[in-house]
């Protein structure tokens, strides 16, 4: 073969981090209104993808539609492919619960279960069958969780105690950690330091640092600063489309779009 | 003027704040004056309320307590007053109470699930919404003719406990539907989202997640439906439960009778001792709705200590 030492180099990446998700001209209707523009965006395994762009672009509607929580909303209508491990997740016969298994979603604000810190972890993987009856595989399942989640530390002593009682970091890092718990391949994010002080969101963005070694991550956010810190790969999404995508740091000091320019200056948005 | 924007007013004009009075001036003044007539009305309000039942109370206390006695737990009705018991209305309202919360309480919170969670709205729901709303509104009176007419008569009950029982949940079901969907409704969508997010069917989000986060509302929506169904009269008089019942009743095709049904039977005889057997079965009747309120807001608080703070 005769490659260029360029794409030699890409190919390589490509290698190391294949695409493990990947929309393919996916559209998204609310009605009569297009949200998400026939949008082609690959997510490379065991990176951080952020999804950027103004309020109302498509990009949360975009996350929620890889694991298909989307399929909830009245009047949603999908449009084009988005490719799981190959297989189209639009497909029929597909089943939602096993999507969701698979590929799991943090929410933008902290919504722990109304219950103990120990039954987050385990009522997922507990549901699903996928934790050994008994004890001892519960309490290493919520350990190891907890401890992935980086709070094993601020809560082993009070397992027990009502999930509503830890401050919102800590609901959010346990958000994690029950995500973590069902063994997904990917994880979603949804802005999910919205609703955090900023000593919370230095937390959660070290996390998803340390999360990057085992699993591949897509976060929504409006934050440029978060998406420059944390991801590996930067998608600007504008009025529905994908404007550009690239490497985080490429995109964000060499943008070939002028509007993904304006927009990361703070033009506009 | 006001404590709260002083703060903000200081750094703007330090004269001007220096100017303003801290103390209470204008038309402060008058809205002070509404916030404490409001108070004092609120409270007298809530007082009469309070000394009004507690004359009541306190008249059937007068009159009844005298009576109470194991003997007038465990007797039979008689001719006589003195030797009048409640036993047999005593276990038929246990029986009838018992039934109905077993028939009415996964009916109504079931229908409210349906309604919540699975139905989709439209037309049909709407028909549906509007009849639990009517059904609620009917007087009792007429869901016991409705009663005799179904339960008694075409299904071939007889005047039966069962009967009883069947009417008292037609008449509560409303109050358990419309009390458990608002209960429903009220769990954040969030903990639905985050419980589909980990894999869960709709059925294990609704069993697991929703409806566990649901139990204090809708064992306050049961309190009150059942507190109803215990002293209605009107509707066990029409399918023909009987006012003389000398034996207890042993199984749910008996012959009953209950404690409002002989209280109202009693209540209006001319004879002052038979008034006062009554107010001491209606002292009864209160201590048993008092029991089951207490244990259904048992039951409400484990739940809440196990779902909030």
């Amino acid at each position: 073969m005769n490659l260029t030492p360029n794409t030699q180099a890409s190919l390589a990446a490509d290698a190391a981090h294949p695409t493990v998700v990947e929309c393919r001209e996916f559209s998204v209707y609310y009605g009569d209104k297009q949200a998400v523009r026939s949008v082609n965006l690959g997510f490379p395994e065991k990176q951080v993808t952020a999804v950027i762009g103004p309020s109302g672009c498509g990009k949360s509607t975009l996350l929620r539609s890889v694991n298909r929580m989307n399929d909830f909303v009245p009047g949603l209508r999908t449009d084009g492919r988005i490719l799981f491990r190959g297989e189209n997740l639009y497909r029929d016969r597909v089943d939602v619960v096993e999507v969701r298994k698979r590929i799991g979603m943090v929410f933008q604000k902290p919504n722990p279960f109304p219950k103990s810190i120990a039954e987050n972890i385990l009522w997922g993987p507990r549901i699903n069958a996928m934790v050994a009856r008994g004890r001892e595989a519960s309490e290493e399942l919520v350990e190891s969780s907890l401890r992935k989640a980086a709070l094993w530390d601020e809560v082993k002593d009070r397992l027990d105690d009502s999930a509503f009682g830890l401050s919102g970091g800590q609901q959010q890092r346990l958000c994690i950690a029950r995500t973590i718990a069902m063994r997904p391949e990917v994880i979603l994010m949804d802005e999910p330091c919205s609703a955090l002080d900023p000593r919370s969101t230095a937390k959660v963005e070290e996390l998803i640092a340390e999360l990057r070694q085992e699993y591949t991550i897509a976060i929504v956010t409006h934050n440029m600063q978060q998406a420059a810190r944390v991801s590996d790969k930067t998608a600007f999404f504008f009025e529905g489309k994908l404007i550009e995508t690239g490497p985080t740091k490429k995109l964000f000091t060499a943008p070939e779009q002028k509007q993904t320019e304006d927009y990361i200056t703070g033009r506009f948005g | 003027m006001l404590e709260s924007t002083r703060a903000g007013a200081i750094p703007a004009n330090p004269t001007k704040a220096e100017a303003a009075p801290l103390e209470t001036t204008g038309n402060l003044v008058f809205r002070k004056r509404r916030e404490l007539l409001f108070r004092r009305l609120a409270a007298a309000v809530t007082w009469s309320v309070i000394l009004i039942l507690g004359t009541l109370l306190y008249r059937i206390a007068a009159d009844g307590l005298p009576w109470l006695s194991l003997e007038f737990l465990s007797g039979t009705p008689s001719r006589f007053a003195h030797k009048s018991g409640i036993y047999p209305a005593l276990l038929g309202t246990a029986w009838l109470m018992g039934l109905t919360a077993l028939f009415s309480i996964p009916l109504g919170v079931a229908a409210a699930i349906y309604l919540e969670e699975y139905a989709s709205r439209g037309r049909f729901t709407r028909i549906v919404e509007l009849n639990i709303a009517n059904l609620a509104g009917t007087p009792s009176i007429v869901l016991g003719l409705l009663g005799l007419t179904v339960f008694v008569r075409f299904f071939g009950l007889g005047r039966s406990l069962m009967a009883g029982a069947l009417t008292l949940t037609l008449m509560i079901l409303p109050t358990i539907i419309i009390a458990s969907r608002e209960a429903l409704r009220a769990v954040p969508h969030t903990i639905r989202q985050a419980a589909y997010a980990v894999g869960a069917t709709r059925w294990q989000t609704v069993r697991g997640q929703v409806v566990p986060a649901a139990i204090p509302g809708i064992m306050t929506g049961i309190i009150l439906a059942l507190s109803r169904a215990i002293g209605e009269t009107a509707p066990l008089i029409v399918i023909g439960a009987l006012s003389y019942v000398a034996f207890a009743p042993s199984g749910p095709m008996d012959q009953f009778t209950t404690l409002p049904i002989v209280i109202f039977n009693w209540a209006s005889r001319p004879k002052v001792e038979f008034q006062q057997i009554a107010a001491a079965a209606i002292l009864v009747l209160l201590t048993a709705m008092l029991l089951m309120n207490l244990t259904a807001i048992m039951i409400r608080q484990r739940a809440q200590r196990r779902h909030r703070q």
